[in-house]
């Protein structure tokens, strides 16, 4: 039975999210009476909820568990912007991780957040801790970074308005702190991530400008600490972004 | 709007009622445009009146379902990141891996794993076999509308505007011709593909069904024709078929 509260489409979509988002990085199967519990919804609205978007497909069930359908892998697939970026991209990002044979990312900026939208494993013996579709925070990241030195004031104050989550000892915290750093990042044409998001990780980016110099993703190598000397591989990755922000530009126009 | 408004069908048949429903046909419009579109569009595509997708894009945008620019309104980064972490590929590739590779072994042929998107199948595993005329790799795109793996898929697909989109390039005999094979295929549960959309090539398939007989992907088996005979593989790949859906069932 549908409620009035169930017709009014921003609470539809409110818990349809919550069940979304209940789902955790890793790729499990939720019962039902979990899926509640972490998104904090009653039991029967859940089920209710679960049954409607399984028979979309967007929700898939196995047995008693439930998992994120094929139908959102679908449309994840068919977004714009991830998969134009990945296109031209992939062919860069496999030179860079030739030359530097650390482990290559691509994300977008996504107000405070980062999203990965492409990785090129380097070395097996390192594994950063990153994946396709992952969200990291802006400020902790070289890739944020890098794109939030080029990004108009705006937008620079938005992302950092909800304050600066600690990720290690190392992330930077302090909003002052950040701007000043931003300036460095303009001037040298590229970011560097010193253990800021985890321990061991380190990180060169560089932002890939579009039309008017906004920035419309960032590339990095990523590496470990000891292994990775962010002199020796910063010009390889402005090197790379700039034949990205030429060829998107190109294709765009 | 009130609540019966809401809540009756009216009009067409097709024109979705339930909020979820129409949230659901409003992202389908918005992939169907392929690149960026507009509210117009959108209201054209589901029977909804442009006052209702508005409310419904705003809503969508405002959780990142949905993105607007300057060139119009498209999919979101909010499915881009759900999309990545469905667990379907992921789950077929882990109860079909052993499967394929004995059914590889005990052929010595190329066999794979496929997935449907758009108008394409696209390959989420593969083992090589003899065949060296493809690269038998993840992430290769082949047509669903010729290929074994695609009709295999097809015949068993509860959508029907998947099947329609796919076969929309065929007309009146071709057309006729492409159902019967299809429901020639839903009961001999393999497909054939003679070489016609790799020369030379010729490739058996049968679908992968969840437990409650969702398709979901499709198994093929690849080798030259003439040298693989179709009548010895196609009991073989309709077991690998249902022993992938059991082992789905099971995980």
């Amino acid at each position: 039975m549908r409620t009035a509260n169930w017709t009014d489409s921003v609470s539809v979509l409110d818990r349809v999210t919550a069940v979304f988002d209940a789902f955790g990085e890793q790729d499990e199967g939720l019962g039902v009476s979990e899926l509640a519990r972490r998104a904090n919804l009653p039991k029967s609205t859940v089920s209710r909820i679960a049954t409607d978007l399984v028979a979309q497909r967007f929700l898939d069930r196995d047995g008693d568990l439930l998992y994120l359908g094929v139908r959102l892998f679908e449309l994840g697939q068919t977004v714009e912007l991830p998969r134009r970026l990945r296109q031209r991209a992939l062919p860069v990002m496999k030179e860079l991780r030739d030359v530097t044979h650390q482990t290559v990312h691509l994300a977008v900026l996504d107000e405070s957040d980062v999203v990965v939208v492409a990785v090129m494993r380097g070395e097996p013996a390192f594994r950063p801790p990153v994946r396709i579709g992952g969200r990291l925070p802006a400020h902790a990241t070289a890739l944020g970074k890098a794109m939030l030195a080029y990004s108009p004031h705006d937008a620079v104050v938005r992302a950092t308005s909800c304050g600066l989550q600690r990720r290690t000892a190392h992330t930077i915290t302090e909003p002052p702190t950040l701007l000043r750093q931003l300036v460095d990042i303009r001037a040298l044409g590229f970011a560097v991530e010193r253990e800021e998001c985890a321990l061991e990780l380190t990180c060169i980016a560089s932002p890939i400008l579009g039309h008017g110099g906004l920035p419309t993703a960032a590339i990095s190598v990523a590496g470990t600490v000891g292994g990775l000397v962010p002199d020796r591989v910063a010009p390889a990755v402005r090197a790379a972004a700039a034949t990205l922000s030429r060829r998107l530009m190109a294709s765009d126009s | 709007m009130s609540l019966a408004e809401w809540n009756t069908p009216h009009g067409s048949a097709d024109r979705p009622v339930s909020v979820l429903d129409r949230i659901i046909a409003v992202l389908d419009a918005v992939k169907e445009a392929d690149g960026a579109t507009t509210i117009t569009d959108i209201a054209a595509r589901t029977e909804l009146p442009k006052s209702t997708v508005s409310r419904l894009v705003a809503d969508l945008t405002g959780q990142r379902y949905l993105e607007r620019t300057d060139e119009g309104i498209s999919l979101g980064l909010r499915l881009f990141e759900l999309g990545t972490r469905a667990s379907v590929p992921r789950r077929l590739v882990n109860a079909a891996a052993p499967v394929i590779r004995s059914l590889c072994d005990a052929t010595g042929e190329r066999v794979g794993l496929w997935v449907q998107q758009g108008t394409d199948m696209v390959s989420i595993a593969a083992v090589a076999g003899r065949l060296p005329m493809l690269p038998a790799r993840a992430g290769l795109r082949t047509p669903a509308l010729t290929t074994a793996s695609g009709k295999a898929y097809l015949a068993f697909c509860a959508d029907t505007s998947v099947v329609n989109r796919i076969s929309a390039l065929l007309v009146a005999d071709d057309a006729d011709h492409f159902r019967e094979e299809l429901a020639r295929v839903r009961s001999a549960v393999v497909a054939t593909d003679v070489g016609a959309s790799y020369p030379g090539i010729l490739a058996v398939a049968t679908p992968v069904l969840s437990s409650d007989r969702v398709v979901l992907g499709a198994i093929s088996i690849a080798g030259p024709s003439g040298a693989m005979d179709p009548e010895r593989v196609a009991p073989l790949v309709r077991a690998a078929g249902a022993s992938v859906t059991r082992r789905l069932a099971a995980a």
